[in-house]
């Protein structure tokens, strides 16, 4: 079995990393928490984390393109 | 892009709906780890397979409440987790070799490195057995730091050094609930009977550890202020103690029980020490299995006086046992081994060999020393046993078999027949 979607529970440190570096492993990822507020956060963090790589020149695309 | 292919909803359903893999990551809470998993086995398709974020948790007990028990791993990242390289993969006691496989190519996938571990409690179990530490020893010391420890905290010696906590819960209007100080250890027990201990079963299948000689599943934290001894008496503090030597190891996972002792052995050779310049050593207990173990190495000649890159490389790939071990394994590798095939043949008792074994003092392994004996406990005689039987079964098989009759008599006999 290929596994192409990745569910991750809970928007914490902890899953909000999972999160992203599974996204960044090309894997289509479906980030789920009871706080709309969590998964807000979680996103900030992920796209602060991901601009960091890009300043630091380990990723080399904008983490929006 | 990568933002692009994550979607976020608050929906449980609808995020695992379509999934191939579901990663929990919530907190470590058994209960509401399992409630999770309970209703994502609902809904997520048939073939997906499960992880839970967790290193303490038993990954069948997460489990337990799903229809998919050969589909559940551990996954346990690291934080933060686009840095930390390595992740531990956790095999379930039902875990299937597939799903396992699965999720090695994913983590890999995910440019991490990985390992497959055993919970800590089954290796530190099986680790104690093959260093000769019985489950009755582990249960004793255990039995013993408990008792340590009320003693210590009714004399008032962690009045010092433990801040207490008052937990304090209220309702929605503010009233107040329950109240609780966090005062004295929460593992620690004032009613702990050996007897209790003795009742409770391994955990994970292991052979050795429960519940009862394991460590809790609490935290603390402590500090220490270091500085240098110019700077101390600058400022007019008191010295509590000199740091003479620092050291940090890092061993095979499976073989942590060993672990301290490596760290302790690399500290003295540093500060060219030995075991007979120290007064006090300090192991912490985590499992009771490891001072047990550590204190076996460390009345260990060969280890105390082995090269220590020498006693890692041995310790990675068997038990390092004590002088009696490493003479049987030296006699079974150089007598029985290449002629056991022989004997085989022949079908004749291999009295050249016991003899052999008896002039270098290979005998009677569990007799008293006053009757010629080396009064090995029954655990360590196992050992030895099976270091022959490494060689051939039939030579051990033959060896033990002269000893056979000497345990009824030890029992049960008088004091003449004894001698």
């Amino acid at each position: 079995m290929e596994i192409k979607n990745v569910a991750v529970i809970g928007a914490g440190a902890m899953g909000l990393g999972i999160a992203q570096v599974s996204a960044q492993a090309g894997y289509q990822v479906s980030l789920n928490d009871i706080s709309e507020n969590g998964l807000e956060k979680a996103l900030k963090a992920i796209a602060k984390s991901l601009a960091k790589s890009v300043e630091k020149g380990k990723l080399l695309l904008s983490p929006e393109l | 892009m990568i933002l692009g292919r994550i979607k976020t909803t608050t929906d449980l359903a609808e995020a695992v709906q379509d999934a191939d893999l579901v990663v929990e990551a919530v907190f470590g809470n058994l209960a509401l780890k399992q409630d999770i998993f309970k209703r994502v086995d609902q809904i997520a398709p048939q073939h997906a397979i499960f992880g839970s974020n967790t290193s303490t948790l038993p990954i069948a007990a997460i489990a337990g409440g799903t229809g998919r028990l050969d589909k559940f791993v551990g996954i346990h990242f690291m934080n933060p987790v686009p840095l930390m390289k390595g992740v531990e993969l956790i095999r379930g006691r039902h875990t299937s070799d597939e799903t396992l496989q699965i999720s090695l190519d994913y983590v890999k996938s995910l440019g991490k490195e990985t390992a497959i571990y055993a919970p800590v409690a089954v290796d530190s179990g099986n680790v104690a057995l093959e260093y000769g530490v019985a489950r009755e020893e582990q249960d004793e010391l255990a039995y013993a730091s408990h008792r340590n420890y009320g003693a210590a905290w009714e004399r008032g010696f962690f009045h010092k050094e433990m801040t207490p906590l008052e937990i304090v819960k209220r309702d929605k209007k503010g009233k107040v609930i329950s109240n609780l100080m966090l005062d004295k250890d929460e593992q620690y027990r004032s009613d702990i009977t050996p007897e209790a201990l003795t009742k409770l079963k391994p955990i994970f299948g292991n052979p050795t550890c429960t519940a009862g000689n394991a460590p809790g599943m609490n935290d603390g934290a402590a500090a220490q202020i270091f500085t240098t001894r110019g700077h101390a008496e600058e400022l007019g503090l008191e010295m509590i103690y000199t740091l003479v030597s620092i050291a940090a190891i890092a061993l095979q996972p499976r073989i942590m029980p060993v672990s301290p002792v490596f760290a302790i052995k690399k500290c003295l050779d540093e500060a060219k020490l030995t075991m007979a310049d120290l007064k006090y050593l300090e192991i912490n207990e985590a499992f009771a299995c490891v001072p047990l173990v550590s204190c076996k190495l460390l009345s260990n000649d060969r280890f105390l006086s082995s090269d220590y890159q020498d006693m890692v490389k041995e310790a990675s790939e068997k038990p390092i046992l004590d002088n009696d071990a490493a003479m049987v394994r030296k006699f079974t590798k150089n007598e029985i081994i290449p002629v056991a095939a022989e004997y085989d043949q022949k079908n004749e008792m291999p009295w050249p060999i016991i003899q052999k074994g008896f002039e270098i003092g290979l005998w009677n392994f569990n007799l008293p020393l006053k009757y010629n004996g080396l009064e090995l406990d029954h655990v360590t005689e196992a050992i030895l046993i099976g270091e022959l039987a490494y060689g051939c079964l039939g030579i051990s098989g033959a060896w033990e078999g002269n000893t056979l009759a000497l345990t009824p008599i030890l029992i049960a006999g008088t004091e003449e027949q004894q001698d």
